[in-house]
């Protein structure tokens, strides 16, 4: 029999209205292809409201932070950053701190040593073993300090797949899911770093249901052996807009799941002129700061400069170094600062920097800074001690009868 | 060569192909759009040859017959460069038919929506002996009927009668010659309520049966080609009602027609999407 078109019409005639009825009912939204509803009523599924209950609040176990307020025990965290920035050149110094316990970057191990697998899923082993070798050595560490607690493993002789697609949608991959929970029970595994989180799976990178999926069974693995699993994820591409845990590529659901997210940024140009840095070297710098602190209270910016080390090999690796900011005080006495209110006081100055009579210069001459070299550090100690009111902004006539802003002295200084 | 002779090649080629055009087609090939066409072996009223061909530097095209279910690509084996005049006098050509077709188009539209509404005040109250009422158990009250003519008013956004689906009672389904179809549609049941349901699919007979079995006021398309236009005036005119598009089942076809226009109608104002499904066997 020829197959013909088949209409609601034909269903009503065919099936009767109760059906076009039923089968409308359970219309869905085009990409909604979740399972229809059809198990029969099971009166033992109930869920119950759980009055609470106050106790005594030194009995609450206190959360079991690993490394700084970024990775948690059972919770699963993300590193995200553009490639080339630095992350895995961090990622290994930060196993290196957390095997031995020691405080390499900006973080505190407060479980104190601790047994971590870097698992790159990138690079080959070799890679990771220059970075470990230039990073030990930099930091004046033996394998001694490391012991056996440290498991490095590459992607490329040991690839994990925890999730794949099939023609009905994505799934996890349960031999493998289950096989990382074995080796994490069998090592006593503390943390998993799994750089990076795009070759952990195959399903697509911005379905939100699948990347949920993928997050929530990284998550439950990390409650299951009590550990806390990092993942180091990329950036879509920022367009020279600083990063943030929005920028992270693909589904946002990834980033719902995580505990802790840290995101890197490169040293802008600004940033760079600003802290005194040679035009050449502000590419080695970066910042990282906690994106979604929803556990930990927000943490300042912490500051990184890659430096190079020589391996006795002969290749050049980079080792990743903390970096602090520096202070735009710094050699400032108080003695300074009641000499530049002396010649404040006894002169003319202004405010605006493009002006010859600018405050910063006669600061400059004081604390032997280069007026135009120094200029962003003068500017920052100028804007400080207004704050401070040390110094005070009053606004009057020059010699043309213009109304400018100068800088006058504030409270006097007395030591 | 000159562009007169590829337009007489390329209709040589669709004569090799049996697509034998039984009217004059050159002048309107010659516009650079799509051209429908009745073609010798094709019923009464029918416009089953299709072609389109484009006369640039490299003439080519396409053409094809909805019944022979023939489709072809066809390029100029011997073309050469225009001369710029030769291009200045097709693009003007071009210009001025289409200029023309789109003033003739405008006229039988008009023409069409007068003669709709004209047809409309004249015929009475639908028999329920009509053939086409009684076979698909139609409700005769909310349709009329002129001679044997089953009228279905096809309106536009501002609810302005522009053209008629009439039907004889063997089914066969005529629009008005020249009328408008794009973004019509006639509404079966009340638009009542804000929020409620509301269902949108191709034929009367298929939203009057969904409208029976579910009451959901319902609007009929006419074609899967205008479900995504009508989907889009209902939208904007009434985004509080939950839409479900109703596709029919096209499985039959190579492709099927019904459920990609119904699922790309869905897609388009975030509606649900309903196909009928057969009974299993």
């Amino acid at each position: 029999m020829t197959r013909m078109a088949y209409d609601a019409d034909d269903m009503a005639r065919e099936q009767g209205d109760e059906a076009i009825r039923r089968a409308l009912s359970a219309a869905a939204f085009v990409d909604d292809d979740r399972a229809p509803f059809d198990e029969d009523a099971d009166p033992s599924v109930k869920l119950t409201p759980t009055s609470f209950v106050w106790r005594d609040e030194r009995t609450i176990p206190p959360r079991a932070w690993l490394y700084g307020k970024h990775l948690l025990r059972k919770f699963l965290s993300v590193d995200v950053a553009a490639g080339g920035i630095g992350k895995s050149s961090v990622k290994v110094v930060e196993a290196l701190a957390m095997t031995t316990g020691r405080r390499l970057l900006h973080r505190d191990v407060p479980e104190g040593p601790l047994r971590v697998w870097l698992y790159n899923l990138e690079d080959p082993n070799e890679e990771t073993e220059r970075r470990l070798h230039a990073a030990l050595n930099h930091y004046g560490l033996s394998p001694m300090d490391v012991g056996d607690r440290l498991y490095v493993d590459s992607g490329r002789d040991q690839p994990i797949m925890i999730a794949d697609e099939t023609p009905t949608g994505a799934r996890i991959v349960r031999p493998t899911s289950d096989a990382l929970i074995a080796a994490l029970h069998d090592r006593q595994i503390d943390v998993l770093i799994l750089d990076p989180f795009v070759s952990a799976h195959a399903v697509s990178e911005n379905d939100n249901r699948a990347i949920d999926m993928v997050a929530k069974e990284f998550g439950r693995i990390a409650e299951l052996c009590n550990c806390s699993i990092n993942l180091v994820h990329h950036v879509r591409k920022a367009n020279g807009t600083e990063a943030t845990a929005d920028s992270a590529r693909g589904a946002s659901s990834l980033i719902g799941a995580a505990r802790s997210v840290v995101v890197y940024n490169r040293m802008t140009k600004e940033e760079g002129e600003s802290a005194g840095i040679a035009p050449e070297q502000i590419g080695f710098h970066f910042r990282t700061a906690n994106d979604k602190a929803n556990l930990s209270p927000p943490e300042a910016a912490e500051w990184h400069r890659m430096n190079n080390y020589e391996l006795a090999n002969g290749d050049q690796v980079g080792v990743a170094c903390p970096w602090s900011w520096p202070d735009a005080f710094a050699g400032v006495t108080t003695r300074k600062l009641m000499e530049v209110q002396k010649e404040v006081g006894a002169g003319e100055y202004r405010l605006d920097n493009r002006s010859s009579n600018w405050v910063g210069n006669i600061i400059a001459t004081v604390l032997g800074m280069d007026p135009d070299d120094d200029k962003r550090r003068l500017g920052n100690i100028v804007k400080q001690w207004i704050k401070n009111d040390v110094l005070r902004v009053v606004e009057q006539e020059d010699k043309q009868r213009v109304s400018r802003k100068f800088v006058v002295v504030g409270n006097w200084v007395t030591e | 060569m000159s562009w007169h002779e590829h337009i007489s090649d390329f209709i040589a080629a669709m004569e090799a192909e049996g697509i034998k055009a039984t009217e004059p087609i050159a002048a309107r090939l010659s516009s650079g759009e799509l051209i429908r066409f009745h073609c010798e072996g094709d019923g009464k009223s029918r416009r089953n040859g299709w072609a389109i061909l484009y006369l640039d530097e490299r003439p080519n095209g396409a053409y094809g017959n909805y019944r022979l279910g023939l489709s072809r690509k066809w390029n100029s084996a011997g073309h050469r460069a225009l001369t710029t005049a030769e291009r200045d006098a097709m693009q003007r050509e071009w210009a001025q038919a289409k200029e023309k077709r789109r003033l003739e188009r405008e006229v039988a539209e008009r023409e069409a929506a007068r003669d709709a509404i004209e047809m409309w005040e004249a015929a009475g109250t639908a028999s329920p002996d009509h053939g086409y009422v009684a076979a698909k158990s139609l409700d005769h009250y909310a349709l009329r009927q002129l001679g044997d003519k089953l009228l279905v008013p096809m309106y536009d956004a501002d609810g302005v009668l522009r053209n008629l689906q009439r039907i004889s009672p063997d089914g066969t389904k005529r629009f008005l010659r020249g009328g408008r179809c794009d973004g019509l549609f006639c509404p079966i049941g009340n638009f009542t309520r804000r929020g409620e349901r509301a269902c949108i699919g191709e034929g009367y007979a298929t939203m009057a049966a969904v409208n029976r079995a579910t009451d959901h006021p319902c609007i009929v398309a006419f074609s899967a080609k205008n479900l995504p236009a009508v989907a889009r005036i209902w939208w904007d005119a009434r985004p509080d009602l939950d839409f479900v598009i109703v596709g029919d089942d096209d499985s039959h076809l190579d492709r099927n027609l019904g459920r990609d226009a119904a699922e790309a109608a869905a897609r388009e104002i975030g509606a649900r999407l309903w196909i009928p499904m057969r009974e299993a066997a």
